[in-house]
């Protein structure tokens, strides 16, 4: 009877441990961070463009503003029929910014873009995450690099499942993350 | 065809000529193992249900119930049942499955099965095709209810089996792009499994022979009608098939090795820009789909060792016999390809494990542990791999 006892209290142990195991065993759920400020490059100067952002249905879904004496525009979205948003350089400095309508949730964009040029093109991930800027706009974050080529992708979306996904193209880690970026970043309005 | 002139004359030499020596032989029996027990003979009314929490590789962790019923009644009938959804910050899915099997039909040896259910997942985390794949998983949403039919002809102690299998989706899913997708699609496969081995459940002696190629599904049938964004894709040109083969050795009464192989090629859509995914390699130290390309081969070692049991049960959970309690090593290797060539042979993947299994006569509940340079995996689920 003892033994029986025992054998049936082993047994629901074990049952237990492989519970808490099989538990904890799950992937943890990524931490939303700061967004930050950025660092570095020139400061923001007060000659701000403001850029609007069209839905497909005329509705402006979002907007943002840049700095237009460090960042020369080379492309401005036509109509609500064009997903491309801006296309922004500053050339002195080797950065490239596009800025792209999305639909869906964020991170299944910015993800996608980076784990297609880790596959096809040999690029790295280095970081991923949730990021909140000073306005509460959530971003997905993707930083992914290969020898002198350094991009991170953000990732915002509206309540309307319509969002903007930003590219940033350097030739330096510092330079994607410098102020003048993270000013057009942290002051994405998105509704 | 789907696999090169050379393999496929391998495989057709094989089975042409064990099939002429077993004709020819005074004694067909002598090559082929006697069944240790026939399906159709299984006791009637042996069930298991476990509710369990359970983790199925690249999904999560799940809670919820399995069952398991063997020949209901004594009709032949089996039933199974699946509800479960994730309890852990992975993912957020549920999955609901029921079927009916071994329903038969007018004809002796055929039979029909008839599963359906819905799956919901609000966080699927899925890698990349291609042999590339970076270990960098990309988030879905999506809800689909399926229907599937397969009916099945079987014979000679089930050494034969052809199979149909007509699978009908229906509902929605947000793809890379971020784009509500509507999808209701069918897709068909029919195959031929050959079974010269001394048991359906769990084989100790033998070799088992299965192929499986995918079939032009009907744009309508009983189950539904595919959209029509379905309907116009170059889905429709891609062409799969699959072929297994297992090798049942035993060293002892009690220790059975198990040597497997499988392949999978597509064909069709060879200028497209995407990759295209005919499978993935069934590597149990991997989440699943981990790696998949239009071509693909895993090679498996399983050493399987039996403790004979049988002890009868009858609690709330289950009924049976429980014939055995089986436990196992296994070693993996695998790779995937954009073509048919020597990379299929290079860089491999490989993961290794252990498992225990309960053998309650017609049911085998299986948990294996396998591990990987990425990770440890856990599976608890019906049926032997292979």
């Amino acid at each position: 009877m003892r033994v029986q006892k025992l054998k049936s209290g082993c047994i629901r142990f074990l049952y237990l441990i492989l519970i808490v195991w099989l538990v904890s065993c799950s992937a943890q759920e990524e931490e939303t961070q700061n967004l930050g400020q950025g660092t570095g490059g020139d400061p923001v100067g007060e000659n701000l463009v403001l850029v609007k952002m069209l839905a497909t249905d005329e509705n402006k879904f979002g907007s943002f503003q840049y700095d237009q004496d460090y960042f020369l525009s080379y492309y401005s979205q036509t109509g609500a029929d064009d997903p491309v948003v801006a296309v922004l350089g500053a050339q002195s400095e080797g950065i490239g910014l596009d800025v792209l309508r999305i639909y869906g949730r964020p991170d299944t964009a910015c993800r996608y873009q980076a784990g297609i040029l880790a596959r096809d093109e040999d690029f790295e991930i280095t970081d991923f995450g949730f990021r909140t800027s000073g306005k509460g706009v959530e971003f997905y974050q993707v930083d992914i690099e290969k020898t002198s080529d350094y991009r991170s992708f953000f990732c915002a979306q509206s309540s309307a499942n319509v969002g903007a996904f930003f590219q940033i193209k350097a030739s330096s880690k510092a330079a994607t993350g410098s102020a003048q970026i993270y000013f057009i970043l942290n002051s994405l309005v998105i509704k | 065809m789907l696999i090169s002139n050379t393999q496929f004359s391998v495989y057709k030499s094989v089975v042409l000529l064990f099939l002429g020596v077993v004709i020819l032989t005074a004694d067909a029996e002598a090559l082929i193992p006697e069944r240790r027990r026939l399906f159709e003979d299984r006791r009637e009314n042996v069930y298991m249900v476990i509710p369990a929490i359970a983790s199925l590789p690249g999904t999560g962790v799940f809670a919820g119930v399995l069952g398991s019923f063997s020949n209901i009644l004594g009709t032949g009938i089996d039933a199974a049942v699946t509800e479960a959804r994730t309890i852990d910050a992975e993912s957020d899915i549920h999955i609901r499955a029921y079927a009916l099997r071994e329903i038969p039909l007018f004809v002796s040896g055929l039979s029909f099965e008839y599963w359906f259910g819905d799956i919901k997942f609000d966080d699927y985390h899925a890698y990349l095709p291609g042999r590339d794949s970076p270990n960098f998983t990309i988030p879905y949403n999506g809800e689909f209810d399926y229907y599937f039919i397969r009916p099945a002809w079987r014979f000679w102690q089930r050494r034969f089996n052809l199979t149909y299998n007509l699978v009908f989706f229906k509902g929605y899913a947000i793809d890379e792009q971020g784009q509500n997708a509507l999808v209701a699609a069918h897709s068909a496969n029919a195959g031929i499994l050959l079974d010269f081995t001394d048991d359906v459940i769990d084989p100790k002696k033998g070799v088992r022979f299965d192929y499986n190629r995918s079939m032009t599904a009907p744009k309508k049938s009983v189950l539904g009608e595919d959209s029509e964004e379905q309907s116009s894709g170059f889905s429709q040109e891609v062409q799969t098939a699959n072929y297994a083969l297992s090798i049942y050795i035993p060293f002892t009464e009690r220790l059975t090795v198990v040597l497997f192989q499988e392949q999978f090629l597509t064909k069709g859509a060879e200028d497209s820009q995407e990759v295209i995914s005919g499978g993935s390699l069934r590597l149990r130290g991997y989440p699943g789909g981990r790696f998949s390309d239009r071509f693909g081969e895993t090679k498996i070692f399983e050493a399987r060792y039996t403790i004979p049991y049988q002890k009868e049960i009858d609690i709330l959970l289950g009924k049976g016999v429980l014939d055995g309690i089986q436990f196992a090593g296994f070693y993996e290797t695998g790779q995937v390809s954009p073509e048919k060539d020597e990379r299929l042979q290079k860089d491999l993947h490989h993961s290794y494990g252990v498992g225990v299994r309960a053998l309650l006569e017609a049911i085998v509940l299986r948990f294996d542990l396998g591990s990987s340079e990425e990770g440890t995996q856990t599976h608890l689920t019906i049926d032997q791999p292979f």
